[in-house]
């Protein structure tokens, strides 16, 4: 069967981002100077440059600043150093991989686990075959099983061609997380390598990862998502001599020349998850701090059983002290042994175990509760290498639903089970926790940020009052040096689709926000795995508000300052339509991502 | 990874850099035009403010902002034929902030009778003048009012556009 993928199988993904000690230091040395001058615009801000005639404006847009800057701080502390843990040789036996080895004395045993729900049945096979193709240089017990929550009769006769174990329930109640449990109940392999239907492991994933589990404290190992789909698009050259022939050559041979190759329709949703695993989880290693993702990942069956255990008593504990309450009001009496010994039977029977979290986010909240466990205090390891490859959204509505739960999930996370102000993490981990929290809320102030020029741009009303000197004084070197700080920072990787695509997804995070602050519950469907048709375009409509309205302030503005209407100077309008311009460019990406049409359906 | 390689795929943040910084500098350029138009000279930093910029946070720019005003303090007496010169003490974004500015500057000359307060819109500015003064009269008043730390440029009574003449 030949899959539109089918062409790319021969991509191999990047090696990982070198790490070099020099450029560590430089990138220090520009963060901290980055801050410093951030605080000291900052500062000035609020004590020098606030207008108060327009405090119903400056006022929200200092604070948007200021938890920007904030987010920085979390950023740069995120990035501050590469701390890999090394990569041990493939233990030989389970004994090498547990503290108490009294007794062990047998291969590793290892279930895959292909959580599927309705995905093309011979895509599952294309996993099911690289799964079992893993190698390992000693005996292992390898067992892969096809979990199948759309309990199909076709699904199963695939997994015994495949000669796969095939597991499935009568309902789906906890989506992928209960599958994922009802799954354990049926297995008991020491370690499980959890992957997605479209999840297709290199033979080298058990080889370089086990040895990790060396270390009888390392609860997960994490290995970076890479899609192997994503459009290379063309280059610049290409595309202009295609659109008006020789002149478009030139123009575009002379811009690469100054710029290095320019590529035009590359990856159109901004999908890349190098930027994410290579540098954002890679470096929250020095914290034990980073966090599962889901497919990819290797995880210890004792850590997880642990947690759920522990996770499901204290749950009892709650929930028969509250009937034990309940029966002592009823009864009129406080409660004797009988009654408690009831009240916890009650609450035991009530209760769920459940290894990974019935949450949109069961990944991270598992990952939570392994860090918070005081006791064991379990590691996480993101492994730097890719060890597999996967599919990647081919339209706007599996992309917007795929970013939906991701920021759903945290932000339910944030409001309702905070782990940064909970017992447990070291303040490593709390802050890298808030790291991620804060980006999602980063939304409300980007809408600040897309705003505030439109603002000038129709009322002629700045917030900022101070001598456009004096303004540029202390904005100038804070933002240069952040540039300039997060080149060094993110050596190697190209940040522009990450920044815009972060600014250009604000109503996503907005509508998330919201229908987490509603205590709204996030669906879980399904991400789909094949492309979606139909037009998009009425995914991004508050992009295209913000791309038109900005045009039209522009318009506005320079009619007005042309006709001496309002208050309007060349300076505001050349700084604001800069401003805008960045805007505009940014939700444009969006707007192209509706429009795009994959090569072989264009 | 080659140098070339690193700075290819990061070219976005010097990209980035090189506007934030070009923009910068055309439009401090163009405000300074501005302001030296009015008051003679490039206004010192940490000086009370004339001009209000907007500011941004992320990739940005900023923007000039004026606000209300109304009334002017004290009118100037009638300006005889001998006295046909101003000094400008400085242009503000808002009139009643120059006539405010104006009071105190009188104030702190002790209230003379024989001098007011003129303010001329210009642009978007207003222009805080004293006077109307014989010419010989401006050379002492602007030394008065140098040494309390306080700009002054010599203006001629129906001049319309600002001077560069300096005190």
């Amino acid at each position: 069967m030949t899959f539109y993928f089918t062409q790319f199988e021969h991509r191999r993904p990047p090696p990982p981002l070198p790490n070099s000690l020099v450029r560590e230091k430089i990138w220090q040395i520009l963060g901290i100077a980055s801050l410093a001058l951030g605080a000291w615009y900052i500062h000035w801000r609020w004590t020098q440059s606030l207008n108060w005639d327009a405090l119903w404006f400056a006022v929200p847009l200092l604070l948007a600043e200021s938890c920007a800057y904030f987010g920085l701080i979390l950023f740069t502390l995120n990035l501050w150093k590469v701390k890999d843990f090394p990569i041990l040789p493939p233990p030989e036996g389970i004994n090498q991989c547990v503290a108490d080895s009294d007794g062990l004395d047998r291969p590793v045993a290892v279930d895959v686990f292909i959580a599927t729900y309705n995905e093309d049945e011979e895509l599952v096979r294309l996993s099911i075959r690289d799964a079992k193709a893993m190698r390992y240089p000693h005996p292992i017990d390898l067992h892969v099983h096809v979990l199948d929550d759309g309990r199909r009769p076709t699904m199963q006769a695939i997994a015994e061609e495949e000669a796969v174990g095939y597991i499935t329930r009568d309902n789906n109640v906890g989506f992928k997380a209960g599958n994922l449990r009802n799954a354990m109940e049926h297995t008991s392999g020491d370690f499980i390598l959890i992957c997605d239907a479209d999840t297709r492991p290199f033979p080298t994933l058990l080889e370089r990862t086990l040895g990790y589990f060396r270390d009888p404290d390392v609860a997960f190992v994490q290995t970076p998502q890479w899609f192997y789909d994503l459009p290379e698009g063309e280059t610049l050259t290409h595309w202009m001599t295609r659109r008006i022939g020789r002149p478009g050559r030139w123009l575009g041979s002379a811009t690469e020349w100054i710029f290095g190759e320019i590529r035009v329709g590359e990856d159109p949703f901004a999908n890349d998850p190098a930027l994410f695993y290579d540098i954002i989880q890679r470096r929250r290693n020095a914290f034990n701090a980073a966090f599962c993702c889901g497919a990819a990942s290797l995880h210890r069956r004792e850590a997880i059983m642990f947690v759920a255990l522990k996770a499901y008593g204290d749950a009892v504990a709650k929930t028969s002290g509250e009937t034990r309450s309940r029966l002592a009001r009823l009864t009129r009496r406080s409660g004797n042994a009988q009654a408690q010994a009831l009240a916890r039977w009650q609450a035991a029977q009530a209760e769920e175990l459940t290894p990974y979290k019935f949450h949109v986010s069961e990944d991270i909240y598992t990952s939570i509760v392994l860090h918070q466990d005081q006791h064991r205090r379990w590691k996480s390891v993101l492994h730097p290498q890719v060890e597999s490859k996967m599919l990647s959204p081919q339209d706007l509505l599996t992309w917007t639903i795929q970013r939906f739960k991701y920021a759903g999930g945290s932000l339910d996370i944030f409001f309702h089970d905070n782990p940064v102000i909970a017992p447990g993490m070291s303040l490593g981990q709390r802050l890298m926790y808030l790291t991620t929290f804060w980006s999602y809320l980063g939304a409300v102030w980007n809408c600040i940020f897309l705003l505030a020029p439109l603002v000038y741009l129709f009322l002629g009303v700045a917030p900022v009052s101070a001598y456009t000197g004096d303004f540029f004084r202390h904005a100038l070197p804070f933002l240069i040096a952040n540039e300039l700080a997060f080149l060094a920072g993110t050596w190697g990787m190209s940040g522009y689709k990450g920044k815009v695509s972060y600014l250009a997804s604000f109503p996503i995070s907005l509508r998330a926000l919201w229908a987490v602050l509603r205590n709204q519950q996030i669906k879980f469907p399904v991400t789909p795995k094949e492309r979606q048709d139909g037009n998009f375009l009425h995914l991004v409509w508050p992009q295209i508000a913000i791309m038109t309205l900005t045009v039209l302030g522009l318009a506005w503005a320079t009619l007005a300052w042309r006709l001496e209407i309002g208050s309007y100077t060349p300076g505001g309008l050349i700084a604001n339509g800069l401003w805008g311009l960045n805007n505009i460019l940014a939700m444009s990406i969006m707007v192209r991502a509706a429009l795009w049409q994959p090569e072989h359906q264009a | 990874m080659s140098w070339r390689d690193g700075l290819r795929k990061g070219r976005s943040h010097l990209l980035f850099a090189l506007v934030l910084a070009a923009g910068g500098l055309l439009v401090v350029n163009i405000e300074d035009d501005t302001l030296e138009q009015e008051t003679g000279g490039t206004p010192r930093s940490g000086s009370s403010p004339a001009i209000s910029t907007v500011a941004p946070s992320t990739p940005t720019p900023p923007a000039p902002l004026p606000s209300v005003s109304k009334l002017a303090s004290r009118a100037a007496p009638r300006a005889s034929d001998k006295k046909r010169a101003y000094v400008q003490i400085g242009a503000y974004q808002s009139e009643a902030r120059a006539a405010r500015e104006g009071r105190q500057v009188l104030r702190d000359l002790g209230d003379p009778a024989d001098i007011g307060v003129r303010i001329e819109p210009f642009r978007l500015l207003y222009r805080l003048q004293l006077g109307p003064l014989a010419v010989p009269d401006a050379a002492p008043l602007c030394q008065r009012l140098v040494s309390q730390e306080r700009d002054c440029r010599l203006v001629w009574k129906d001049q319309k556009t600002s001077s560069k003449t300096g005190s």
